[in-house]
């Protein structure tokens, strides 16, 4: 299934589901209404518990207002979605350290991630925030492919991170926070970086 | 619909909560987790808090191998090192490589969330050396591997520092072949004492030496499994090994023993029957130990026995 046809759908393009089965209303926190099915909802662990607690009837989901998810913004939101009602059924990842995680990034999943940045770190947040844990996995592989074969100084352009100089002000602050461990990693990265542009790793 | 928003506070990598950078470089080969670490602060503390990914590491004297990678090679090219990995060198000024490699080697190792099965180190003595040199600066202990393995001259000092700093299961130690042949043999059966003293007593030891007529098989009593590889020019007489079994089955602990060495094993049963009083039946002998309701069975072959202890 592409992209676009995943069955999320925006209150006003699509205002009542094909399906006649269990749909419940959100609303992001720039107003934007979607309608998603009960069983994609059950990839995220927090929306589950959240409508499993409302006890909401059909009627219920028509007439009361939308759940609001005041933390994601509408553009967000519908990428979770989107994300969801595809993944809807599928066994939800466990992780109990007995298995290394080896994550592979399905082709529908990374036509939904071929997005910029800000827009996948925003994806990788909403995942977390709304625990649905596979959705965290292939965005957080997405965004870690990205270093591969790369050199520092290469990963600080892609990830847009501070140069080292930028960086000092970083530390300052962490020091001015006076948290002993804090400035124990500051000084442990220093050590090793004045020991060497001497170290391989 | 709007293209951001300003309630989310998360829009760059720099302002990613630490709990989500762990998610993202979790998810990254061995290799680049390490290269992570000299990216930024955040980066390096984070991939601090995360398991490195390798189980076996393997040290030689110009290169380690961690499992999943290629051989990361260093040598000394005029006052620089060079590191070459994946047909690709990198060049770091002004330093000796064997402090490149070393510094890269601890690196991983003091990664306290590192679960190691296997640490090999197959290295001259200057390796040894620069373990040691970094392992008491910085004063480190409790650094873990389930098998260690060293291949090495016994009577190198740093090796006591390496027990101390190294926790681990199993042991397998072996003495470099060329040092058999200009042996000081008293003091490397001191060096095997100390050793041994320094060697846990559950640990599972493994260790291939040279024979020597002073080997000091009573320290190897405190074992519960033992395998001992024992290298000599010409056959070791009957008594030689005889001693060896009658001393290990007065073990309390023993529960099994492989030894190898070359011996004529009809000289064996005949010291352990003739001398030793033994009860042979087919090259293998049944001793019950006292009032356990237990008993070791000794089985000969040529070149090799094993002790086993049953019970009840």
């Amino acid at each position: 299934m592409s992209v676009e046809n995943a069955p999320v759908v925006d209150v006003d393009e699509a205002a009542i589901p094909v399906e006649k089965k269990m749909y419940y209303r959100f609303e992001s926190n720039d107003k934007k209404e979607f309608r998603v099915s009960e069983l994609a909802i059950q990839q995220s662990e927090t929306l589950n518990r959240l409508v499993e607690a409302m006890g909401y009837t059909s009627e219920d989901v028509e007439n009361k207002p939308a759940i609001a998810i005041e933390n994601i913004d509408g553009k967000t939101l519908k990428l979770v979605f989107q994300w969801c009602e595809h993944h809807k059924g599928e066994a939800i990842p466990v992780d109990d350290g007995s298995v290394p995680k080896i994550v592979e990034i399905p082709e529908f999943d990374a036509k939904l991630m071929d997005i910029d940045n800000g827009l996948l770190f925003k994806l990788i947040w909403a995942a977390d925030y709304l625990n649905i844990v596979q959705l965290l996995n292939v965005s957080c592989k997405k965004v870690a492919n990205m270093a591969q074969g790369k050199t520092p100084a290469q990963l600080r352009r892609v990830y847009l991170l501070p140069s080292d100089e930028e960086d000092e002000a970083a530390k300052r602050a962490a020091q001015e926070a006076q948290d002993p461990r804090a400035r124990e990693v500051e000084e442990e990265f220093e050590e090793r970086k004045r020991q060497g542009g001497n170290s391989f790793f | 619909m709007a293209e951001t928003s300003d309630n989310n506070p998360i829009a760059t990598m720099e302002n990613m909560p630490p709990e989500m950078l762990d998610e993202i470089l979790d998810k990254l080969e061995p290799i680049e987790k390490l290269i992570c670490k000299r990216v930024c602060r955040k980066f390096y503390r984070s991939v601090n808090r995360l398991d490195p990914g390798f189980f076996k590491i393997h040290v030689f004297t110009r290169g380690i191998w961690f499992n999943g990678l290629q051989m990361i090679r260093y040598r000394n090219r005029g006052n620089n090192c060079v590191v070459k990995y994946a047909g690709k060198e990198k060049i770091i000024e002004n330093s000796n490589y064997m402090d490149v490699m070393i510094s890269d080697l601890f690196t991983v190792l003091t990664n306290q969330n590192l679960h190691l099965a296997e640490l090999r180190l197959l290295c001259a003595d200057p390796v040894f050396a620069k373990i040691h040199e970094l392992v008491v600066r910085n004063e480190l202990t409790n650094l873990r591997t389930e098998h260690l393995i060293i291949t090495t001259d016994f009577m190198y000092p740093a090796l006591t520092t390496i027990f101390n700093a190294l926790n681990y299961n199993n042991l397998q130690l072996n003495y470099i072949a060329e040092h058999i042949l200009e042996p000081n043999l008293q003091q490397l059966e001191r060096s095997l004492r100390e050793i041994i003293d320094l060697v846990p007593a559950g640990v599972n030891f493994n260790l291939g030496i040279p024979w020597l007529d002073t080997l000091p098989i009573g320290s190897f009593l405190k074992f519960k499994r033992i395998e001992l590889r024992i290298t000599s020019h010409s056959n070791l007489s009957g008594r030689n090994i005889g001693n060896i079994i009658q001393t290990l089955l007065t073990s309390n602990v023993l529960e099994y023993c492989f030894l190898s060495a070359k011996y004529d094993i009809d000289d064996v049963i005949e010291f352990l029957t003739d001398e030793a009083h033994l009860q042979e039946n087919e090259d293998v002998f049944v001793v019950e130990i006292p009032d356990k309701n237990e008993r070791y069975t000794v089985e000969l072959f040529e070149n090799e026995f094993e002790i086993t202890r049953s019970g009840n």
